[in-house]
């Protein structure tokens, strides 16, 4: 009985100590992937003023000097020039090396970059930004720290307060728990925790929440394990790095230096005493002295933490006056920067969660790159902050009502460079432009027109639709009736003009001619995989998309026709820079070109006289193309479009799905308009592949007419389905008198 | 059947169309089917924004190609193409690496969008339709791969009688 009893008890004892280790190396040890931003390729003729090249470098912790730059990470401006030495970066794809450049920037622009011999360098990587780092928890991309960069104030003061014999007991402190019993007994209620440091380590990384005196047993064997094994500073350093201090949503704040970016918005570093006595004393309690909610709770826990560091002669009595007196210091959330891309981290988090198990991207220190890019991550959300208030304004809504989602891409690449989740830009939190599925409205309609032009021999630019009202009989539902946005049937109506004015007659019925199947078929061939419904209302744009799939399937339109999937990552590689899986440019088989393109001739027409038109005052000279999308009420105002280089998607509704009376043309686009202000692409904003004809054809019959005809327009088709009759004009030829004239003055 | 076999009149071209932009020829490679004109004029390649990183882009990649670091080379397209993303230039290339690197239907598609982007460039475009040639015998679509030779075969007849 004796031999049994001691047989379970020695397997129970060596099943804890494997867990300790086990468990305790990973937290000690495991090294998270680590994200990174795009490297800024810097080249003759980027888009990059000298301060905005400063800003980077100073985000990449590079110190300025006064003199020419001696080691790599250093470099020196004057003026319109900057000299640098720049880092050695191991990238997916090689090496660059550290080197001296020269940079000299004129117009906005970075003018010539030389190397130090005065050697053009025509192209060279400025390593990327660091943007975070993937952990278990998808929601904690804490900063770690190791013993040496945790202030001495800040240890002292913790052990002072949390486990003042650290230094010199085993893991459990027998005196500690048993004042601790006493204490407790004589108040009838938990009063005082007897644990060591150590002991709450092994609470915090090993143990479920529940209080019994069995895992209490368990937790001390288990700290006298961990004492066996590991050393007072491992352990020290483990518990600045996991302690608990707060929760921000979804996110649980765990370590100081992730404390201290919480509620101070600086590196730990940075703080004075008072400061981190406020740090020290979270930890008896997070949430009951939560200083944002309980700023007196807060201010009088602090307090203790400093009277108790001059108990112990940290500090002398003047000083403790002095850091009493100092207010709490603790920021507003809003201005909180934990997370600088807390959206995109999170589309990089679920492309790489398809390919990688968990645990490999927790403990293997994986370096992964992403196309973020930082220029346009900034003016995305600088667009969002300054248009959201004058909708809300506008729109009659109180402050805070509206929210919205965007998405940058390169237009042909199909990289991901730009992510808003909301307008808490540095929050986690509900992901909108990945999650929030919406009806899209409108910006269904151009799949639709799409789908028609991809069958030349029925369907052409010349094609005349019928606008005219419709009432669809369902089983089983209510009839179907759609109204235009004006409650007016425009008759018959020219195909293009029926998706620049987005009548919504002409197009439920060019959908039903089509098949509402058809239809969805074009959606998948741009790379919308999500299943879709096939009742008729997905042609007016009941159909429930993410921001992210509504420029999916854009990047097919502006990318002619040739989907990319949408991404984020372009590389991984393991700690040393050795690949494990890269993330090509990988297009799909495509959509008939011509087709496409002629569509992009409407939506060019939707930012110039259409639904969009709005744009040319905005952004007058550009060439833009997109659509514009409201669903009932204004419940979700979109636009998508693109411009000869980036591709954008803007989201703008209440998240308890409310109207807002905000039209596509009111609420998204605005934003989108601010957004794109700052592109400076140039270049055709449409491409005219092989296999097109031109012809002269008549408005208003789509007949085909000649160039001598009055109002005769000149339209793109697919080879072979130029218009045959003509028109009564078109079949006379130049020789009304009236005509001839004309013919002259051209 | 060798893949490389399907490679070889592409092969021999890349080397040929690199001419207007970097490249020494090496006398190892096999140089078949003559690019139209080729012999009296090397075709010019343009670059969208005759810029020089993308310049700077194409010789390392074309000395990661000739190298044989498939891979490299194509890297140092992507990255071209995130500073010329409509040269369709940079889409052929990387249609050919990746039909070297047996990615038949990339190399198919890449071609394609080159196509769609180089309406004013016919030499480029018959480039294009020889990868998508290679490609779809490489995938063993017989028929397909003859429609493609059509496509070459007029395209280089128009592309001589300009000469």
């Amino acid at each position: 009985m004796l031999a049994l009893a001691l047989v379970v008890g020695l397997s129970w004892l060596l099943y804890l100590d494997l867990s300790v280790r086990s468990r305790f190396d990973g937290a000690l040890w495991q090294v998270p992937a680590v994200v990174y931003a795009q490297p800024l390729e810097v080249h003759d003729g980027l888009d990059y003023d000298a301060d905005e090249f400063e800003a980077y470098l100073q985000q990449i912790g590079f110190d300025r000097s006064e003199n020419a730059p001696r080691r790599a990470g250093q470099y020196r401006r004057a003026g319109a020039r900057i000299d640098l030495i720049n880092r050695e970066f191991v990238y997916w794809d090689g090496v660059e090396p550290a080197r001296a450049l020269s940079l000299r920037f004129r117009g906005g622009r970075v003018a010539s970059i030389q190397a130090a011999d005065g050697a053009a360098v025509a192209i060279a990587r400025i390593e990327p930004v660091r943007i975070g780092s993937l952990f278990a928890n998808a929601y904690d991309d804490r900063l770690l720290l190791n013993l040496q960069q945790i202030p001495p104030d800040l240890l002292a003061a913790l052990l002072v307060m949390e486990d003042r014999d650290f230094q010199r007991h085993h893991g459990v402190q027998p005196s500690a728990i048993l004042r601790a019993m006493l204490a407790n007994l004589r108040a009838g209620r938990t009063v005082q925790g007897g644990s060591t440091l150590t002991q709450q380590l092994v609470k915090n990384l090993l143990l479920s929440p529940e209080r019994s005196l069995w895992r209490k047993f368990n937790e001390a064997l288990m700290a006298l394990m961990l004492e066996a094994h590991y050393s007072k500073a491992q352990i020290l350093e483990a518990y600045c790095n996991e302690v608990f201090l707060g929760q921000s949503g979804r996110r649980s704040i765990n370590g100081f230096a992730t404390g201290s970016r919480f509620y101070f918005n600086r590196p730990l570093r940075e703080l004075d005493l008072a400061e981190q006595a406020l740090l020290v004393g979270l930890v008896k309690g997070p949430s009951y002295y939560e200083p944002r909610r309980h700023p007196q709770r807060a201010l009088a826990r602090r307090n203790l933490v400093l009277d108790e560091l001059a108990g112990a002669g940290q500090i002398d009595a003047q000083q403790l006056a002095a850091l009493k007196a100092q207010p709490l210091g603790v920021v507003e959330l809003s201005q909180v920067r934990l997370t600088a891309y807390p959206a995109y981290l999170d589309l990089v988090r679920r492309q790489l969660d398809r390919d990688y198990p968990r645990a490999q991207l927790e403990g293997e220190g994986l370096r992964v790159f992403t196309h973020l890019d930082l220029a346009w991550q900034r003016r995305m959300e600088a667009a969002i902050d300054a248009e959201l208030p004058d909708l809300e304004a506008r729109a009659g809504m109180t402050a805070g009502a509206l929210e919205s989602a965007a998405v940058l891409a390169d237009r042909e690449t199909g990289q991901v460079l730009a992510i808003s989740g909301g307008r808490r830009h540095r929050l986690y939190g509900y992901n909108r432009a990945l999650d929030a599925r919406r009806p899209i409205g409108s910006l269904v309609k151009p799949f639709v027109y799409l789908t028609a032009l991809l069958q030349p021999q029925r369907y052409t630019l010349a094609t005349r639709l019928s606008d005219a009202p419709l009432r669809l009989e369902q089983a089983g539902t209510e009839p179907w009736e759609p109204q235009n946005f004006d409650r007016i049937s425009h008759g018959e109506v020219d195909f293009g003009e029926a998706l620049v004015q987005s009548y919504n007659l002409a197009t439920a019925r060019l959908g039903l001619d089509l098949g509402v199947e058809q239809v969805i078929k074009t959606l998948r061939g741009l790379g919308v995989q999500r299943e879709l419904p096939s009742h008729a209302a997905v042609l007016l744009g009941a159909l429930e998309l993410s921001p992210l799939e509504v420029a999916q399937a854009y990047q097919g339109l502006a990318g002619g026709g040739f989907a990319v999937n949408l991404q984020a990552v372009r590389a991984v590689t393991d700690a040393a820079g050795a690949p494990l899986s890269r993330y090509p440019l990988e297009l799909g088989s495509g959509l008939d070109p011509q087709a496409v393109y002629l569509l992009g001739t409407l939506l060019q027409r939707v930012a110039e006289t259409g639904t969009a038109k709005a744009l040319r005052e905005r952004l007058p000279a550009r060439s833009l193309a997109g659509k514009t999308g409201t669903s009932n009420d204004g419940r979700d105002s979109w636009f998508a479009g693109f411009d000869p280089r980036y591709l954008a998607v803007v989201w703008v509704g209440r998240d308890n799905n409310e109207p807002t009376r905000l039209s596509g043309a009111r609420g998204a686009l605005p934003i989108w308009a601010r957004l794109m202000e700052a592109s400076t692409a140039k270049g055709r904003l449409l491409r005219e592949p092989q296999g097109l004809d031109w012809a002269w054809v008549e408005p208003g019959s789509g007949l085909a007419s000649a160039e001598h005809c009055a109002e005769a327009a000149r339209l793109p088709f697919i080879a072979g389905s130029v218009p045959q009759q003509a028109s009564e004009c078109g079949a006379r030829g130049p020789n009304g008198f009236g005509e001839l004239i004309r013919g002259w003055l051209r | 059947m060798n893949r490389n076999a399907y490679l070889a009149p592409v092969l021999g071209l890349a080397i040929l169309f690199a001419g207007g932009c970097a490249s020494r020829p090496s006398s190892d490679r096999v140089v078949l089917p003559p690019t139209p004109g080729a012999a009296s004029q090397p075709p010019k390649v343009q670059h969208e924004l005759e810029n020089p990183a993308v310049l700077a882009l194409w010789r390392e990649a074309e000395a990661a190609r000739a190298g044989g670091e498939i891979d490299v080379a194509a890297n140092a397209i992507e990255r071209a193409l995130r500073i010329a993303p409509g040269d369709p230039v940079l889409w052929s290339r990387l249609a050919e690496l990746r039909l070297q690197a047996g990615q038949a239907v990339q190399a198919e598609n890449l071609a394609s969008k080159s196509n769609a982007l180089a309406a004013e460039n016919p030499t480029l475009r018959y480039r294009n339709w020889l990868i998508i040639g290679a490609a779809r015998k490489q995938r063993e679509d017989l028929p397909g791969a003859r429609d493609a030779q059509v496509q070459s075969e007029m395209l280089r007849r128009a592309l001589s009688r300009q000469q």
